[in-house]
């Protein structure tokens, strides 16, 4: 028999224990809770930040889109298709003179940070090429900039080009970037010296080739993104398949570049199918499709009194293009100052000179070369006259230039092969 | 181009007939050179058969400008064309001629 006592001792230990155990429980239970809520705002936060730069990559992306060209002219077409949000693809073109002016190129990795450097190289093309015209020069200039201060040893390739829209005249300049395929009749590589891409070394020569293409042939521009797209076997599309829907597309007389682009990206993915996209992908057609071309050309002495020679030139020249009277008054008078300012200064007095005049039109534009060999000379480097001061005051001269460059949209100088070139282009639609 | 100058009712009447471009510009300077000797009569240019000017064209002007108002004579534009006007207006030659 136990005694009542014991027993009960027994019961209130019992109870205690097991009080014990539940605030135990208890406690656990709470500090489990706590941990869950503490995780919870973590997740919450982490999410939070990851979906803000989502939304800022997003606008990146959309930013650096936005500074690739989105309108075409008349044979050029090109696209980018980034791999992620922001991508390392670049194409620009512009147009000067009379001339195309493009490029592509492609920044090492992926990402944020050749993103960033993608763009810093948009806009250096955009400022270098509207001075240079060398292909080769330009690419000396952009790799300059990326040398300088590149501790992370991003490096880009690069080819460059200027096409004359008037004659077909090819140069470019590759910074070991994929070999271009031009074409013509059949679809080929262009032959391009590889040189080293940009950011590599500083003073870098860059090679630069020419050739001339014919009305109707065309260049077509890539980056790796379509050779090494990939099949879910992880092959890639290969340069084979590249040329051969190159081909198809050219057999086919009525594609466009944009049309022969499109379908070119639309056979990459038709390749990859479920594999996802492991690199941006960037195209860029280019194709001399020169309009109704009229072109004249004429030889002058430095004399004068080969003025009128010039005016005869120019007006039967202008006739042929059914320019309106205004308007081929201040043509002529623009291409007189700037062809009287190479007959008076170009050469020493009392030794006679050539200049040559090329005058190009597509109907829509009207381009005049003045070309002479007479000393280095960049008449928009000087000052025009003072439009704004009294009869006595206004010097007598400094009005040619001035002319010039008011009766015309654009007037560029070079100097090429030892010889001066001064390009003046005015719109006449 | 054909520079003719006469003397009517008073003023020197220099008519520019043509295209005065910089082949042109030597022999008219040479037959305005009679305007240069003004002696305070005032000079009318009628441009109306003047249908084009060059910067050496406009060089004549402006110093047949300057020695007139030395000699205390007017100079006066007439029949101004569209073409040549545009010209007077890109130079700022609008500004120290009379036009008519």
């Amino acid at each position: 028999m136990y005694k009542t006592d014991e027993v009960f001792a027994d019961m209130r230990r019992i109870r205690l224990q097991q009080l014990g155990l539940i605030l135990l429980g208890l406690l656990i239970l709470f500090f489990m809770i706590e941990r869950f809520a503490r995780n919870e705002i973590k997740l919450r936060k982490a999410s939070e930040e990851k979906a803000r730069i989502d939304t800022e990559l997003a606008v990146a992306g959309k930013i650096q889109q936005e500074m690739l060209p989105k309108t075409f002219p008349d044979g050029v077409f090109g696209t980018v298709e980034p791999a992620l949000e922001v991508g390392g693809d670049l194409f620009d073109f512009l147009k000067r003179d009379g001339k195309l002016f493009f490029c592509i190129g492609d920044v090492s990795g992926k990402g944020i940070p050749s993103a960033m450097l993608m763009s810093v190289i948009h806009s250096l093309f955009r400022m270098v090429s509207m001075k240079e015209e060398s292909p080769a020069r330009i690419l000396g200039a952009l790799n300059e900039q990326i040398c300088r201060g590149n501790d992370s040893n991003m490096f880009v390739t690069f080819f460059a080009g200027c096409l004359d829209l008037y004659t077909g005249s090819l140069h470019y300049a590759n910074a070991g970037h994929d070999k271009p395929f031009l074409l013509s009749d059949s679809v080929e590589l262009l032959p391009s010296k590889a040189n080293l891409p940009l950011g590599v070394f500083p003073g870098t020569v860059f090679e630069e080739q020419s050739c001339r293409l014919l009305p109707g042939d065309g260049l077509f521009l890539y980056t790796d993104g379509l050779t090494e797209a990939k099949d879910p076997d992880r092959r890639q599309f290969g340069r084979q398949r590249v040329q051969d829907a190159l081909q198809a597309c050219l057999s086919d007389a009525g594609m466009t570049p944009e049309h022969t682009v499109r379908s070119l990206s639309a056979a990459a993915h038709l390749f990859a199918g479920e594999a996802p996209q492991s690199d941006d992908l960037t195209m860029l057609l280019v194709r001399f499709a020169p309009g109704d071309l009229v072109r004249d050309r004429i030889t002058l002495t430095s004399d004068t009194k080969d003025v009128s020679r010039l005016s005869g030139f120019v007006k039967d020249y202008l006739a042929k293009l059914e320019v309106d009277r205004k308007t081929a008054g201040g043509l002529r008078l623009a291409l007189e100052e700037a062809v009287v300012n190479v007959m008076s200064y170009a050469y020493p007095p009392g030794e006679a000179g050539e200049v040559a005049v090329y005058a190009d039109s597509d109907r829509k534009e009207v381009r005049f070369t003045v070309v002479d060999s007479g000393f280095p000379f960049d008449p928009t480097a000087v000052l025009s006259a003072d439009t704004t001061l009294e009869a006595q005051e206004r010097p007598i001269g400094g009005l040619g230039i001035l002319l010039t460059r008011r009766m015309m949209d654009s007037v560029s100088y070079a100097r090429k092969h030892g010889k001066n070139v001064l390009t003046l282009t005015k719109s006449i639609l | 181009m054909t520079t003719t100058v006469q003397e009517i009712d008073g003023k020197l009447v220099a008519k520019l007939n043509g295209e005065l471009d910089t082949a042109a510009a030597h022999d008219t300077e040479l037959a305005l050179q009679p305007l240069m000797e003004s002696g305070g009569k005032d000079i009318i240019f009628d441009c109306s058969e003047l249908e084009y000017i060059a910067s050496s064209g406009l060089r004549i002007l402006l110093s047949i400008r300057k020695n007139a108002t030395e000699q205390g004579s007017r100079v006066v534009l007439k029949g101004v064309n569209d073409v040549v006007l545009d010209v007077l207006n890109l130079t700022g030659f609008i500004s120290i001629f009379e036009i008519e």
